[in-house]
């Protein structure tokens, strides 16, 4: 084995892995280029490099896409195994000797009334394994669209034009995901309608109960019965989100104090539910550092302030796994 | 599946996934959306593949991949979306951790086979090209030398990223690197 005879050959690693500071680097990018034997180690390093990333091939194509199939297809299996788990759990906790059947019939009526009162309850995020009850989908004339029933969820894929959904859950239709090239929108018990024009989310307008729509970049809008979002005219006149720049704040300052949201650009009806962002960020940041007290009376508080809280079930069994 | 309305070609649904970050990917596929699980696979299956095959996966190549994406729907809702670990990374951890599974396994069976009188068989079957020099090389660094230098060295992982995807502090990872690549360098010195 070769032995450097430079002092300074292993800076070229530190140099390469970014443990230099300014002005060492400088130094240590001189010395090399005017030095023979570092400048040898440098390109040493390079082969290596080079040797390690070439000592595997990947999948060919065709290896990739059959993969690709049996993985999505076990994926779905997986989810609809864990959501009948949960489903058993759930009856088997209903079975309990001191809840019996009285407690049942209460939870039963007290779904239904909450069912009834349109616009407040909470969606069924987790998938069933229930077969899918379809809700009513009106596309406009030349809507670009597909459907399919997705671990419990009836799931719309909209790439233009107009969808009009009419969600009945208490007709125990599945619940809705609307999926648009830029944004998804969650149902919670409602009819409503998703416009996409040129490969964008135009608008979403909500007639009764309630929708979430959920946008790749980030940001959330929560739509109530009789509200409507539009998107901003052009996109390099997008409107930066509050919510989503409040949200980013409280993650990394949790209970930060944070400086009033700027006023949006054009009118555009934001509706939101920051506070329930900023408690549900709480809990996971708790949960994070691995403060189990805080994290338990953190999604407790987020519970009590959240009775229709986007995050419930995750919050319910974050709370259920910290116990 | 049923389809109501006109049905849609690959093209435009490429397209829109271009926009949509690994996050946002791993937020959808926590939520129990596939579609958001296919295109986190298109985009880094492949790579992935590179990874195990440099861990000494071999012929289970495409098996650890398999794990790999059914461990993602697991661990999603985990996932600390837009916070510190990045997707790379822990997609990167969880093969590293699945390779690591299947090594104990196979290593089980291998015991199990020697007192039976077999021959025991490396778990990396052998490669047949000018690659088998490094990957035999790598296959004779410790397990902690070998996952700090494939990631690092083989999928260009920053230490910062490494260190995320296998838990460890940044400092362990240099001077993993640091000591894998030398005992790399003489092994295959020796080799040539």
């Amino acid at each position: 084995m070769k032995v450097n005879a430079c002092g300074q050959t292993w800076e070229i690693a530190a140099l390469e892995e970014g443990r230099l500071g300014d002005s060492t680097r400088d130094r240590v990018k001189a010395h090399i280029a005017s030095c023979a034997t570092c400048r040898e180690a440098a390109e040493g390093l390079l082969l290596l490099r080079g040797e390690v990333a070439d000592a595997a091939e990947s999948l060919d194509d065709l290896a990739l896409r059959r993969l690709r199939t049996k993985v999505l297809r076990d994926a779905d299996a997986q989810l609809r195994g864990a959501a009948e788990k949960s489903g058993k759990a759930r009856r088997s906790r209903s079975k309990l000797p001191l809840l019996g059947l009285a407690a049942s019939a209460a939870a039963a009526l007290v779904g239904i009334v909450a069912l009834l009162s349109a616009g407040t309850q909470v969606p069924a995020r987790k998938p069933s394994d229930a077969p899918v009850r379809r809700a009513q989908a009106e596309p406009s004339a030349g809507a670009v669209w597909t459907r399919s029933a997705t671990a419990g969820f009836d799931r719309m894929v909209l790439l233009d034009g107009t969808l009009h959904v009419r969600v009945d859950r208490a007709r125990g239709d599945a619940p809705v995901r609307v999926v648009t090239p830029d944004a998804v929108v969650d149902d919670v018990g409602t009819v409503f309608t998703v416009e996409v024009v040129g490969g964008r989310t135009r608008g979403v307008r909500v007639e009764e109960g309630r929708v979430l729509i959920a946008f790749d970049d980030g940001r959330r809008v929560d739509l109530a019965s009789g509200q409507q979002w539009n998107a901003p005219p052009a996109a390099d006149d997008v409107v930066a989100n509050p919510v989503a720049e409040r949200i980013s704040a409280d993650t990394r300052g949790l209970r930060r104090a944070l400086p009033p949201a700027p006023a949006p650009r054009h009118e555009v009806a934001l509706p939101t539910s920051a506070d329930e962002d900023a408690d549900y960020l709480v809990v996971v940041a708790a949960e994070r550092a691995g403060r189990s007290d805080e994290t338990r009376r953190a999604a407790q508080q987020y519970l009590a302030r959240h009775p229709d809280g986007f995050r419930r079930p995750e919050v319910e069994a974050l709370l259920a796994e910290e116990r | 599946m049923s389809r109501l309305g006109r049905v849609i070609g690959r093209a435009p649904v490429a397209a829109l996934r271009a926009e949509v970050t690994d996050d946002t990917l791993i937020e959808r596929v926590a939520a129990g959306d596939l579609e958001g699980l296919g295109a986190l696979y298109d985009r880094h299956a492949a790579d992935l593949a590179r990874v195990a095959g440099r861990l000494g996966a071999g012929a289970e190549v495409e098996d650890v991949v398999h794990t790999v994406f059914l461990r993602v729907v697991e661990l999603a809702p985990r996932f600390e979306l837009g916070r510190g670990c990045s997707a790379r990374a822990w997609l990167a951890g969880i093969t590293v951790r699945v390779v690591r599974e299947r090594r104990r396994s196979v290593a089980r069976w291998l015991r199990i086979l020697g007192t039976l009188g077999r021959e025991p068989q490396s778990y990396a079957s052998p490669a047949s090209s000018a690659r088998a020099d490094v990957l035999s090389a790598l296959a004779t660094l410790t397990t902690a030398q070998r996952e700090a230098v494939v990631l690092v060295d083989g999928s260009g992982l920053t230490a910062e990223e490494a260190g995320e995807a296998l838990g460890v502090p940044v400092g362990t990872i240099w001077s993993r690197v640091h000591h894998g690549r030398a005992a790399l360098r003489a092994r295959l010195g020796d080799s040539r």
